[in-house]
């Protein structure tokens, strides 16, 4: 009841967006936490510069003022990787080239747009990348058994000789296994009234974790920030991961893409939990401290010792310090990495509960580099 | 022209310890680092060539001493030049590169976008004390610098032979090519933006920047790092620089997040405007 | 206070560190001021702590401090309820009951406001939340 005034705030918005655009495609984040998609903008002006840079690319462009001087624009499009994988290059166009944008503006009142559709100098769209775009890259893939290491134990990174790395999560928040709710690709509910059935929250992780869905994303300290995904999230950011198995280490890197392009060390002999990587209890980490043992052919890592500066999920799920995390991670083939997390917090939630997904092997790519510093105007 | 460079940096890197030792040796005897003195020997992986890593069983990781790119008396970072032959006067550094350094430098290198969390690449990577490690994956053809500050971020030196790319995207690290010469790993690297420092100096960069960089171990606790530099855009010719990093033996990387306790996020957001703090 | 000087203390909490916790809301050290009207305002800062049950607390770390008696928050309109012992600028200990109301949830700036009555007294308090863990 309390939501009721928000909530229609929300979809009219939202019903404003469908009824004059589509929806950008391939959003990589919320980008709520920086644009206002309920104010709508045109602009026409000449190419000044692109910046071809990840995660968002941008192009600037001076827009004429009546009498006066004009307005340098930021115009911010998709990932690069994704717009040269859609077939658009930094070289597409040149400075000095008229272009129209429509989309939606900065927040803060900034001279900064989100593109939702680039009209070129002869009317044709440009700098879009299809919604399907991951689909179809992921559509050819040669399939196979999962690849091994001589002694059978299964790779999670490439056969030698090969490359690629881990992407497109099949869920987009967490989300207890069994509970049927739709999100949008940032972790944001289709229908808030959804927000209890989400996980075995405690009365006020609910509340916050439903004031962070109707403040729509904007609080997320990932985006207004840069704080990095720990816990799972790591695994939802929609730029991928890649795992280095130092076999005669003992320990395996997670390189991420998204976020700051952080990596998080999991020990695989199953040390004690302590001060492993500088952390303990008066140290709480963002990645916390992760030890791991082989079950069969499933990775089991066990991480404790998290803080609580950042968002452990898409769309906001709040943990506490006293978060414990099981995770495993089981390559069922060539293209498939099942991923499972079960979620301990008595900070925060009534009991344990267990969220799992899909994550598809992009082949033949490497791993972007992409920071979240980089874009942030 | 290349192999020129090369084989200037291969000379570089044969008086490397000797340049570095008569640099440090007239100035105060005990300052000498200790890890110069390691009569271990490296340690050698299965090939039996020189391992960059721990030896088997062991950890640890490389973190900068004293270390800088070059000697510059009147940086307020004077003192931490102790390893570093080249001084700042003779870098040929193009007219506007040197009063943009210098500029920086009045400013107290207050502008430096690695303290807004940036990540910076080449030889600024390694200059952080809280270290990194090189960790080859040869069944994969690729050696990684993986770095606890810097973002605590990781760059990959692709080992199989390719080149580098046409229309790379510029990138914080850019795209590396490396080999082993010996038991020298020897790193090409373009494709670099110019977003960040290459230098803890303040020394200028641009897109047209190419690094040829060489690791060597002379001992198990010492990593020389030689490094030539050419930009035909910041500067008249291609010069040649280093400096040692010592082995902190049995310690592991840690998390390190610039932005945890950066106190000033509307500086480290940003282009990190000079104007957004207090010098 | 000068209100002008309310707003620049507002301000320079508003530069105050980016990296606010996001577990509880109430977790963390939250500073500010308590008392019976504008000229008679007393610093505090109250350090809480939640465990998963119940919150506990930290008034005025340091030499006179004070453990927190009891607090509640209701989450279904962020009000918050508490009831301790308090000792003022001039030592004198004060039992009271308050209760307030947090804002700006979501944030990192966020408040928290409200009233407090004592046997004798009243008046209201006003509280940041403060960067770090």
């Amino acid at each position: 009841m309390r939501y009721m005034l928000v909530r229609t705030i929300v979809r009219i918005s939202r019903i404003a967006v469908l009824c004059g655009f589509v929806e950008p495609a391939l959003a990589h984040h919320p980008v709520q936490a920086k644009f206002d998609d309920s104010r709508q903008l045109e602009l026409e002006g000449q190419i000044t510069a692109i910046d071809w840079s990840s995660p968002h690319a941008h192009i600037y462009i001076n827009v004429p003022q009546d009498g006066g001087t004009p307005v340098n624009w930021a115009i911010e499009l998709a990932d690069p990787t994704e717009l040269e994988w859609s077939g658009w290059q930094p070289d597409t166009l040149a400075p000095g080239a008229t272009i129209r944008v429509s989309g939606y503006e900065a927040r803060n009142g900034s001279h900064q747009i989100w593109a939702e559709k680039v009209l070129g100098p002869d009317n044709t769209e440009m700098f879009m990348v299809p919604d399907d775009l991951i689909q179809q890259k992921l559509a050819n893939r040669p399939s196979g058994p999962t690849p091994r290491w001589p002694d059978g134990q299964p790779r999670l990174g490439p056969a030698p000789g090969q490359t690629g790395y881990w992407t497109a999560p099949g869920k987009n928040s967490l989300v207890e296994d069994g509970v049927n709710v739709a999100f949008d690709k940032h972790g944001m509910l289709e229908n808030i009234n959804d927000s209890s059935k989400v996980a075995p929250f405690q009365d006020w992780a609910h509340d916050l974790y439903a004031l962070r869905q109707l403040n729509d994303g904007k609080d997320d300290p990932l985006f207004l920030y840069c704080i990095p995904p720990g816990g799972p999230r790591q695994f939802q950011v929609p730029y991928g991961v890649q795992f280095v198995e130092e076999r005669n280490r003992d320990r395996i890197f997670v390189l991420m893409s998204g976020g700051n392009g952080n990596w998080r060390l999991v020990y695989t002999d199953g040390r004690e939990d302590v001060t492993q990587v500088s952390g303990n209890d008066d140290n709480p980490l963002f990645y916390g401290r992760s030890s791991a043992l082989w079950e069969g052919d499933s990775l089991v890592v066990n991480t404790t010792g998290f803080n609580e500066g950042f968002w452990f999920s898409n769309g906001g799920l709040p943990h506490t310090r006293l978060l414990e995390l099981t995770e495993k991670f089981n390559r069922t083939d060539l293209n498939t990495l099942r991923y499972e997390v079960t979620v301990n917090d008595p900070g925060a939630y009534t009991r344990p509960w267990t969220s799992s997904w899909d994550l598809q092997w992009m082949p033949g790519e490497e791993l972007p580099e992409s920071y979240c510093q980089d874009n942030r105007q | 022209m290349i192999k020129k460079h090369l084989n200037r940096s291969r000379l570089t890197t044969a008086l490397g310890l000797m340049l570095l030792l008569t640099t440090i040796e007239p100035l105060q005897a005990q300052q000498r680092p200790g890890f110069l003195e390691d009569d271990r020997p490296a340690p050698r992986n299965e090939e039996g060539r020189v391992s960059l890593g721990p030896a088997p069983g062991g950890a640890g990781y490389w973190a900068r001493r004293t270390g800088n790119l070059v000697v510059n008396p009147d940086s307020y970072e004077a003192r931490a030049t102790l390893n570093s032959p080249i001084h700042i006067d003779d870098v040929p550094l193009k007219d506007w590169a040197r009063t943009l350094t210098n500029f920086r430098h009045d400013l107290y290198l207050a502008s430096e976008p690695y303290t807004r969390c940036k990540p910076a690449g080449g030889p600024r990577q390694i200059m952080s004390p809280y270290g990194f490690e090189i960790v080859d994956m040869p069944d994969l053809d690729r050696v990684y610098i993986i770095t606890t500050s810097n973002a605590m971020t990781w760059r990959v030196i692709f080992m199989d032979g390719r080149e580098h790319p046409e229309n790379l995207r510029p990138s914080y690290f850019g795209h590396s090519i490396g080999h082993w010469e010996g038991d020298t790993l020897v790193v090409d690297t373009v494709g670099f933006n110019e977003k960040s420092w290459f230098s803890r100096d303040g020394l200028p960069t641009t897109t047209a920047l190419h690094l040829t960089e060489r690791y060597s171990r002379p001992n198990f606790s010492t990593l020389i790092y030689d490094v030539t530099i050419d930009d035909p855009g910041a500067y008249d010719a291609p010069w040649d620089s280093g400096f040692v990093l010592g082995w902190n033996e049995g310690e592991e990387l840690f998390e390190y997040v610039c932005q945890e306790n950066n106190v000033s996020p509307d500086a480290m957001i940003g282009d990190g405007r000079i104007s957004s703090i207090a010098p | 206070m000068p209100r002008y000087l309310s707003a620049l203390l507002f301000l320079a909490m508003l530069a105050s560190p980016a990296i606010a916790q996001q577990g509880h809301p109430l977790v963390g050290t939250w500073q500010g001021y308590w008392g019976t009207d504008d000229n008679n305002r007393n610093f505090l800062t109250l350090i809480l702590n939640w465990d998963g049950q119940k919150l506990s607390g930290l008034i005025n770390p340091g030499p006179g401090s004070t453990e927190l008696g009891s607090m509640n928050m209701d989450s279904s309109n962020w009000s918050v309820s508490l009831e301790t012992d308090l000792t003022d600028d001039d030592g004198m200990q004060v039992h009271i009951n308050a209760q307030g109301k947090l804002d700006n949830v979501g944030s990192m700036n966020r408040t928290m406001t409200g009233t407090w009555q004592s046997a004798s007294d009243s008046g209201s308090f006003t509280l940041e939340r403060q960067g770090g863990p």
